[in-house]
Parts: structure tokens; C-alpha cells; sequence
């Protein structure tokens, strides 16, 4: 039985979800970077199926392009991590309060 | 769209690689920057900033004759655009970072920045994926040309490492802007996956050809689509409810960056929201435009009320800076032609003023990166009255007083949006500029009415090496420019540091940013014709 492209964008959609609520619940800078990572690759995954039902490879250009930029902010969204902890040996993002905002 | 079973050859040929010739010309000089960064001693950076300039000069010659020649056709198989509105876009990012990159010599070695290199490389790829993404008909192209633009600016952020202000900024922004990303990619892979293509020109004709006359809507998928990118547009173009990351950042980052970047990212973003949901998605703008409506009112509004309770003016300006987004999303609901060339104009006025306002910021403020508060702005008109003079005319400018060009682009946006049938905006737009007015005119009554304070503020004593007054600066940007920026490290490492406060001494380099921006701003508006005329004729070339 073929699996409808519903069940990828539903499954896409709850990946998208769980990430978001990652990001937005935990304090923890490298936990929340991997809640955003999720998210990105829940697009993945909705890309994945609307360029398969599609047929057009729009939709699979785009996800090479998204891994790319993925890897980059990996690069550098741990190396400011990395430097944070080096300072303070914390990385709660409750104790990073200099600026008031 | 391509079809993936069909055997699809695309060469690009030499005429795309001209389209992108100004794009190129500035990746060139970063690279350049970033070699001869290796061959450069210590203390001669200078000469970075100068290739850097003239990077940006080259590229800036060549999107003017682009301008003037160019066929206006899209390049790499309609990737990215060469219209004049993109040349028009690059011209403003252009001017930002060459501002930037004169404001930086001088100032960056004072906050204590040390791999200069890297900094003036990774500020010519912000500008890069700024033009990228100004210049991007394909989905595709804005997700790309907005992540290398926030790649280069979550580093420049943090990039004070010492300073504990500048990493905790460059982790919020970069923390927010992914999650930002992330709904901007989620919002166009739905729309990707509702008109079955990412090329803009496709979805617009997919949406004009399936007028959606049927009474029943055009699916949950474009409408969570739109929602998303809506969203994700919001929280890059710092539009209240999403505008928490801005002023932390702004005041975090080296002043320099965040004069860079308060324009640039905007003119990037603006540029993309524009193409998006008024050429794309012209069609459909009854759905979306209530939505981005309510973020224009609630943008313009919270942004000038809060601003009015800063006493630091870094961050007043960061405010100022939301509120003025305010005004630019009043174009893009309007969506009319000539509401997209008052977007234009607005932009290009806003970066001549804002530039100029953080590069005062930026010549007040101590070497720990503090003293930039309203308290250290009393009195300055004695001692600086030179700096003053400008930032009364930016400020004046970003209050929007007629003989200047702030004036003009609050003009345009209003006019177009009565005439676009958004009364309402445009007063919305009036009233909050009057508040506007009472927080910009404060620091002007402070530098020019108020004693100065003991603290923080040099005695008059110490002055007696008052720079030359912007007049005086060299005339032309890269002969002149040659000198002064390398001879510049020696004038910073000047001793004198038992003084109780010594004022910064500004470099010829942030001097001449500094007069380049104001006879911008009162140039362009007393005579605002000729690049009216250019932006509107920009804003009808737009590819449709």
C-alpha cells in the first residue's frame, strides 16, 4: 500500500512541532540548537515528499541547500557555545542576562 | 518547475555571469581581504578596509552601469534577478557597508578587536548575501542569501570575544534568527508544496492561472505557507511581536557591525518580502494583507513607545529602528508600484541617516564598548561641535523634518499608501512619527542645552585635539582614503593614557564616513528628484 503524502507532511509537521517546543522550553543553548536542527530537518523531510508526489526536483535542490547552511550554523553556532562556557562555565541562556532584553 | 524524469540541460552562459558581476566583484575582494589579511603586519591593517572599499567601489560601478545598460533579465535559469530594483538594493547595501568598513579602522582596535582580517572579509560576505538575497527571484536564492548574511553577522556580533555584551549577542541572535529560519524555510517548503514551484515568476503565474474563484479558499497549505513566511520575514525585519532579539543585539554588537547591519539586513529583507508577497503573491493579497497590516500598526506603535523610555542611545536607536520598519511595512501592505518605489526610497533615505547616527554613537563611545547614554550625550555640543552638528541633521533626518531626505521617504510611504487606499496607515504612520519626534529630539536638546555631566564626559582641557570638522575631510574616497586609513593604527595607539577620560580620537577614516553620510542626507533632501526618479523607475522594473 503506497503511502499517502499526508502521512509524510503529518509526520513533518509533529517533527516541526516537537522542535519548535524544544526551542522554546529548554535553557540549554545546545539543546535548543538541536531542537532548531530538528525543525530544519522536518522541512527536509516535507520538501523530501512534496518533490517525490511533485515529481520535480525543486524540492530536492532545495534540501541539499538547507543541509549546506544546517552544517555552516553548526560551525558556528558552537564555536559562540564554546566560547560562552569558556567564560563562565555555564551555558543557561537564564543567566545570560547582561543586556536586559 | 523541472520535471525530474525529463533530461534537462541548462549552460549558463557569459551574459548570466554579468548579471551577477557586482555580487562577484565584492566575493572577489573578500577573498582578496582574506589573503592579503596573511601578508599584512600587524598594526598596517588599515589597508584591509581599503581594499574593501575599493571592492565596494568596483562593485558599485558596476551595478551603475548595470543600471544604465542592463537588460533587467533574470540570470541562472531565473535564480536571481538583475532588474533595477535589485541595483538599486545593492547600491543602498553598498553604501552601508562601505560606510561600515569607514567607520571600523580606529574604532575596532579600540574595542580591542584583534583578527582584523576575518572581520573586514566577513563584513563584505554580510553585504554579499545581502545583495544575494535583495537580487533573489527563486525561494531557493532568498534561503541562501539570507543564511550567509546571518552567518557573517552572528560572527561580527561575537565578535568582541572578550566582552561578555558581544558573545551574549551574537548567541541571541544567533539562536533566534535559526529559529526564525527554520519558519521561513518551513513556510516556503508549503508553499513550494501548494504551487508546485520555488521560482517566484512560476508561483505568480501558478496563482494568477488558478484564480481562486471558487469561494471555497485555495487550501490550508498556502494559508500556513504564507503564515509561516509571514512570520519568519517578521522576525528578520525585526517587526514587533518578533522584535525581542534587536535591541540586545544591536547594543552588543561592535557599533560599527550593528551600523551596518541595522541597515543592510533590512534593505535584504524588504527587498525579499517585497518580491514575495507583493510580486509572487499579488493575487492573493486580500488573504495576507490583513495579517501584515496588524504587524505594521503594532510595530510602528510599540516600537516608538518604547524607544521613548531609552536613555542609552544605542539602544534608542535599535527602537528607532523597529519603529522605522514599521513605516517600510506600510509599503509592502500598500503593494502598488509606487508603494514598492516609496519602499525604495524609504530605504535608501534610511540608510544614509541611521549610518550616520550609529557612526556617531560609535565615535562617543568608550573602549569597553559603554558610554553612549543620554547622560554622556549632555553637553557635547561644547566640546564636539562638529559631531553634534551631524548627529542633530541625522536625527532631525530620522524625525523627519522637511529639508531632509528622512523627510522624503516618510513622504513617499504615506503618499503611496492614501493613494493605495490605506488612510488609515498613513495616519497611524503620522502619529507615531510625532512621537518619534519627542526621543530624537531629546538627544538633540541634550548635546545642545544640558551641562555636561562629571561622569564619563572629558573636561573641556583635555579637547585641545579636536578633529578636523567634516568639511575639511579629503574629498575624494580612495585617493585620499589611501593615506589616512593606513596612517590611522598610529593616531589610535597615541598615548596619553593617564588622562582622566580621554575622548576617543575619531579616525580620518570614520570622519570622512561621517561627512559622506551628512551631505547624504541633506543633499538628497534638498534635491530628492534625481533619486526618486531612479527608485520609482527602479520599482517599475521589478520582474513581474
Amino acid at each position: 500500500m503506497p503511502v499517502p503524502v499526508s502521512a509524510y507532511l503529518t509526520v513533518s509537521a509533529i517533527l516541526f512541532t516537537i522542535g519548535t517546543l524544544g526551542v522554546i522550553v529548554r535553557r540549554n543553548p545546545l539543546v535548543m540548537f538541536m531542537s532548531i536542527e530538528l525543525m530544519l530537518n522536518a522541512v527536509n523531510l516535507s520538501f523530501m515528499a512534496f518533490a517525490h508526489f511533485l515529481n520535480s526536483v525543486d524540492g530536492w535542490m532545495f534540501i541539499f541547500l538547507v543541509l549546506t547552511v544546517a552544517a555552516a550554523e553548526v560551525v558556528v553556532g558552537l564555536a559562540i557555545i564554546v566560547s560562552i562556557f569558556r567564560s563562565r562555565h555555564s551555558i543557561n541562556v537564564d543567566e545570560l542576562n547582561t543586556l536586559k532584553g | 518547475m523541472i520535471v525530474a524524469d525529463s533530461a534537462f540541460t541548462y549552460t549558463p552562459g557569459a551574459a548570466d555571469w554579468v548579471r551577477i558581476l557586482p555580487e562577484l566583484i565584492l566575493l572577489g575582494a573578500a577573498l582578496i581581504v582574506l589573503l592579503a589579511d596573511l601578508a599584512t603586519p600587524a598594526g598596517r591593517k588599515g589597508w584591509l578596509a581599503l581594499i574593501g572599499l575599493l571592492g565596494v567601489a568596483g562593485s558599485a560601478i558596476a551595478a551603475a552601469l548595470l543600471f544604465a545598460n542592463g537588460d533587467g533579465q533574470s540570470a541562472f535559469f531565473g535564480m536571481i534577478a538583475a532588474d533595477k530594483a535589485a541595483l538599486f538594493a545593492d547600491f543602498v547595501i553598498l553604501l552601508s557597508v562601505g560606510l561600515g568598513l569607514l567607520f571600523s579602522p580606529g574604532y575596532v582596535e579600540r574595542q580591542g578587536i584583534t583578527q582584523l582580517g576575518e572581520y573586514y572579509a566577513l563584513m563584505l560576505l554580510a553585504a554579499l548575501g545581502m545583495m544575494f538575497m535583495a537580487s533573489a527571484t527563486n525561494l531557493m536564492i532568498i534561503f541562501v542569501g539570507l543564511e550567509v548574511l546571518s552567518l557573517a553577522l552572528y560572527i561580527l556580533s561575537a565578535y568582541i570575544m572578550s566582552r561578555s555584551r558581544s558573545r551574549e549577542a551574537g548567541m541571541k541572535y544567533f539562536i533566534l534568527s535559526s529559529f526564525a529560519s527554520g519558519f521561513l524555510l518551513y513556510g516556503m517548503a508549503l508553499t513550494y508544496g501548494a504551487t508546485g514551484q520555488t521560482n517566484l515568476q512560476a508561483v505568480r503565474v501558478f496563482m494568477a492561472g488558478n484564480a481562486f474563484h471558487s469561494g471555497t479558499g485555495f487550501g490550508p497549505l498556502l494559508i500556513a505557507g504564507l503564515a509561516l513566511m509571514a512570520v519568519g520575514f517578521c522576525f528578520k525585519v525585526s517587526a514587533v511581536p518578533f522584535q525581542a532579539w534587536t535591541p540586545d543585539v544591536y547594543v552588543g554588537a561592535p557599533t560599527s557591525v550593528t551600523a551596518f547591519m541595522s541597515v543592510g539586513t533590512k534593505v535584504a529583507a524588504f527587498l525579499a518580502l517585497a518580491r514575495v508577497f507583493d510580486v509572487a503573491l499579488l493575487s492573493v493579497h486580500a488573504t495576507w494583507m490583513p495579517v501584515l497590516w496588524a504587524v505594521a500598526v503594532l510595530t510602528m506603535i510599540g516600537g516608538n513607545i518604547m524607544a521613548v523610555t531609552q536613555r542609552d542611545v544605542k539602544r534608542m536607536l535599535a527602537y528607532s529602528s523597529i519603529a522605522n520598519a514599521g513605516y517600510m511595512l506600510i509599503a509592502v501592505v500598500t503593494g502598488t508600484q509606487d508603494a514598492l518605489a516609496a519602499l525604495l526610497i524609504y530605504l535608501a533615505a534610511y540608510a544614509a541617516m541611521n549610518l550616520g547616527a550609529f557612526g556617531v554613537a560609535l565615535a562617543v563611545e568608550r573602549s569597553d564598548g559603554t558610554g553612549a547614554t543620554l547622560d554622556d550625550f549632555a553637553g557635547l555640543a561644547r566640546h564636539r561641535p562638529a559631531l553634534s552638528a551631524a548627529m542633530s541633521i541625522f536625527l532631525l533626518s530620522l524625525a523627519g523634518v522637511p529639508p531632509l531626505v528622512g523627510f522624503w521617504g516618510k513622504f513617499y510611504v504615506f503618499q503611496a499608501a492614501i493613494i493605495g487606499g490605506h488612510l488609515e496607515l498613513a495616519i497611524i504612520g503620522v502619529l507615531t512619527s510625532v512621537i518619534g519626534m519627542f526621543y530624537y529630539l531629546r538627544v538633540v536638546w541634550a548635546m545642545y542645552f544640558q551641562e555636561p555631566r562629571a561622569v564619563g564626559i572629558p573636561a573641556v582641557s583635555t579637547l585641545s585635539v579636536e578633529p578636523p570638522a567634516p568639511a575639511a575631510a579629503p574629498a575624494s574616497a580612495s585617493g585620499g582614503g589611501a593615506a589616512v586609513l593606513v596612517a590611522e593604527p598610529a593616531v589610535v595607539a597615541a598615548p596619553a593614557p593617564q588622562e582622566a577620560y580621554q575622548p576617543p580620537v575619531l579616525a580620518p577614516g570614520a570622519w570622512l564616513g561621517l561627512a559622506f553620510a551628512v551631505a547624504l542626507t541633506v543633499v538628497l533632501g534638498i534635491l530628492p528628484s534625481g533619486f526618486v526618479d531612479l527608485a520609482i523607475q527602479a520599482a517599475h522594473t521589478i520582474l513581474r
